[in-house]
């Protein structure tokens, strides 16, 4: 194969997969993860199984207990998951240290360096599924191509379980028969406008020129020309900085009481530091969520000077951002969540405050007792309030209800 | 109200009050200027509250009076008037303002005179004169080093008077500028302290002419050049002390080629990142390593011939707060002392010209 070498692999209804995986009764049944039929919130993953009801990711719980009375619903465990995708990318990372993390259960990988490695790179694919059976115990599904764009599509087409390779030649022949909106940059609306133009297949699309798609959809269709023609010339990112680091956590019923809201503020903050100082990143922007019970959803952000890591600090300006917000609430919350942004990867030192390694020792000294005895071996009193409301694990702290897949 | 004046005498006058008047529309009479026709005097004056200026000028008075009108807009109408012309202002009924020249003709709407907020009186009394052309050299030197935050008394520059000398200095908490020059025939009783607001040093910069005339009274600073006037605000709150974060014996000192320096931090910062510009030295016997990263560009690595004698150190810089200085400084070499890459390290030029400039910078965490 001539050109890049990238593969996309996709774990198959991951969340759903795994619970399956712990508890082998559930094999063959529709499992839907993200929360009991009776509480809100929406769906996170649903099994095969389950989606042959109408139910998928995002779908309220609700809706999806009315498609699939059936079905068995799972709070899910987040940590868990966290697991068996850490295994998942030390495995991929054996093959290429061109790897990218586009999601918890989705990779990009670039074996373009080490192609002399991989002589036969249709056995290669074969053997990284396998492996991945074998290891984790997870099907998944793998596109092969010569750009993300097209491997991504492959995978789509390789699913469940299946490997899809798209050799150069193959791909014009390949991309004219897919539907439009399997393009990511054919969403609900531009999808609209081509069915009016009757454009339902990429090769209908193929027909215009840039300039037409252009003034259709403005930048967006300058980047569609290209699409159609499968043209995606993006990196593998192996690590970069992200933009935002954000925790965020629905209440399994809605609070009113300001000092729990803070703890969860607390507890919020906690999980929020720990990203970053692995990465060693500050912030600095803080921004903190407030979703009301009638999803009426405020945020406030703060911009510092002196970008911030330390959880103190942190917790410092969303408690003040917060305070700033709830005097305004009408309602009890349904959600409270804090943003990291603006992140940097140095910190400048004060002038006037003589430099003390005193915080940064604390935060060390605090992350080094969690790594041995766990997240949860270590609280503040703020922190420990949330007892009342939640199961604490030593090793994983504190069980919230389900965050998404999404990063 | 009424005088006719040549095109250009009002002009540059008009010009200086754009700086001057509210663009924000807060308080819609902060965005006009104040036209007083006296006996024998033209006078503007304009002002946010904060900083303020007044200008006197003759012209051909028929009949005296004020108003106010819109800053902005008088300034273009004069300006796009054709240059040399004579123009006339001309107060109608109804708080209206008459501009002619040649076959031109605007009414202007103005606003009442008593709504204008009173701008104070300077006195001069002090008989302070400062020397204008280096107090500009020195405002360039602790300009950029100003912030806007929360802590407003870092919002402007720190101006000490002593007998026979004037000392300014800004800081952002991160980063100390420091310059001094002696002034001859300089007679203050005792230290005269006030912190200028970056505006007004923005302000001070446009002036032109060898003498600044200063004084001040409790809520204000004023600097009188020629005809002009400016009046600041004095900035409240006490300015950190400076004196105790410049460093007085930093053992490591290197020396440095100005030009040298400036061109690789310049190559080695285009691949740090946007919003730290963090820059890694890792200086050692006669030689300093630059590198910088990004994980989404790639990285840069240059290489710079130093003299210096002392031991390894590895420290982290902001290189825009470095560039700060050395596009200031006029000496052929500078020099840097630098204690550990925990503490404030301290750059000067090798060689003074007539002014004394000293520059503290903190280190950065990369």
């Amino acid at each position: 194969m001539k050109g890049r070498w990238i593969l996309h692999i996709d774990i198959d209804a991951f969340f759903a997969a795994v619970e399956k995986l712990l508890h082998p009764s559930l094999q063959g049944k529709p499992v839907i993860v993200g929360g009991l039929p009776h509480e809100r919130g929406v769906v996170s993953t649903a099994s095969y199984e389950a989606r042959k009801y109408g139910v998928h990711s995002g779908l309220p719980l609700q809706k999806a207990y009315q498609l699939c009375p059936q079905g068995v619903f799972l709070r899910g465990n987040y940590q868990i998951y966290e697991a068996f995708s850490e295994k998942f990318f030390r495995l991929l990372s054996g093959y290429t240290p061109d790897t990218e993390k586009a999601s918890m259960d989705e990779a990009y990988l670039d074996l373009t360096r080490c192609r002399i490695l991989y002589p036969f790179f249709s056995r290669t694919l074969q053997e990284i599924h396998r492996r991945i059976q074998k290891e984790l115990g997870l099907s998944v599904s793998i596109g092969a191509a010569s750009n993300k764009l097209l491997a991504k599509l492959a995978t789509a087409q390789a699913k469940p379980g299946g490997v899809v390779e798209i050799e150069p030649e193959r791909e014009k022949e390949f991309l004219k028969n897919l539907d439009v909106e399997n393009l990511p940059g054919v969403g609900p609306k531009a999808q609209a406008i081509l069915r009016m133009l009757n454009v339902h297949k990429i090769g209908d699309l193929q027909g215009f020129p840039r300039a037409t798609l252009h003034s259709l959809f403005g930048l967006n269709g300058k980047e569609l020309y290209l699409q159609a023609r499968g043209i995606d010339s993006r990196p593998v990112v192996t690590s970069s900085v992200p933009r935002s680091i954000s925790r965020e956590t629905t209440f399994l019923k809605d609070i009113w009481n300001q000092r729990l809201l803070l703890a969860h503020l607390a507890y919020l903050c906690d999980r929020l530091v720990l990203p970053l100082r692995q990465k060693g990143l500050f912030a600095h922007v803080i921004e903190v969520t407030a979703r009301y019970s009638d999803f009426c959803t405020e945020t406030r952000r703060k911009t510092l000077l002196t970008p911030l890591q330390e959880r103190g600090e942190i917790f410092s300006a969303a408690h003040d951002l917060f305070l700033d917000l709830f005097p305004s609430s009408r309602n009890s919350l349904r959600l409270v969540g804090v943003k990291a942004s603006e992140l940097v990867e140095g910190k400048p030192l004060s002038l006037f405050e003589p430099y003390s390694p005193k915080q940064e020792k604390l935060g060390g000294a605090v992350e080094q007792v969690r790594e041995k005895y766990g997240f949860g071996s270590l609280l503040t009193i703020r922190e420990k309030m949330l007892e009342d409301l939640y199961t604490l694990k030593k090793d994983r702290g504190f069980v919230l209800k389900t965050a998404s897949l999404t990063k | 109200m009424r005088f006719s004046i040549n095109r250009e005498d009002i002009l540059r006058e008009l010009q200086l009050m754009q700086g001057i008047v509210e663009k924000r529309s807060t308080m819609p009479i902060l965005a006009n200027i104040l036209i007083n026709v006296s006996e024998n005097q033209i006078e503007l004056a304009g002002t946010d509250l904060e900083v303020g200026l007044r200008t006197y000028f003759s012209g051909n008075i028929e009949e005296t009076g004020s108003l106010t009108v819109s800053g902005k807009k008088i300034f273009e109408i004069v300006k796009s008037l054709s240059e040399g012309q004579n123009v006339t202002f001309k107060e109608l009924e109804d708080l209206m303002m008459e501009v002619t020249s040649g076959e031109s003709q605007f009414k202007v709407l103005c606003l009442s005179r008593e709504d204008y907020p009173q701008i104070p009186e300077p006195k001069f009394e002090k008989n302070i004169v400062l020397p204008l052309e280096k107090v500009k050299k020195m405002i360039d030197r602790v300009y950029y080093a100003i912030t806007q935050e929360q802590r407003y008394y870092l919002n402007g520059a720190l101006m000490i008077l002593n007998k026979g000398q004037m000392e300014m200095v800004s800081t952002d908490g991160h980063r100390l500028a420091y310059t001094s020059v002696p002034v001859e025939n300089l007679n203050v009783e005792e230290e005269i302290k006030g912190i200028i607001s970056k505006k007004t040093l923005g302000e001070l910069k446009k002036m032109e002419n060898d003498k600044l005339e200063y004084d001040l009274d409790e809520n204000n600073l004023f600097f009188k050049v020629n005809n002009r006037t400016i009046i600041s605000r004095i900035i409240e709150g006490k300015f950190p002390n400076y004196e105790a974060v410049i460093p007085k014996d930093n053992p490591n000192v290197l020396s440095v080629s100005r030009e040298d320096i400036t061109n690789a931090i310049r190559r080695v910062s285009l691949l740090s990142t946007e919003r730290s510009k963090g820059v890694k030295f890792y200086i050692q016997k006669n030689q300093i390593n630059l590198f910088s990263s990004n994980p989404e560009i790639g990285e840069a690595r240059d290489k710079v011939e130093i003299e210096y004698e002392g031991k390894d150190i590895e420290v982290g810089f902001n290189s825009q707060y470095i560039l700060d200085f050395l596009s200031n400084v006029q000496s052929e070499k500078i020099r840097m002392e630098i204690k550990d890459e925990n503490n404030a390290v301290l750059m000067v030029p090798e060689v003074d010209d007539e002014i004394k400039y000293q520059y503290v910078l903190m280190p950065m965490k990369i």
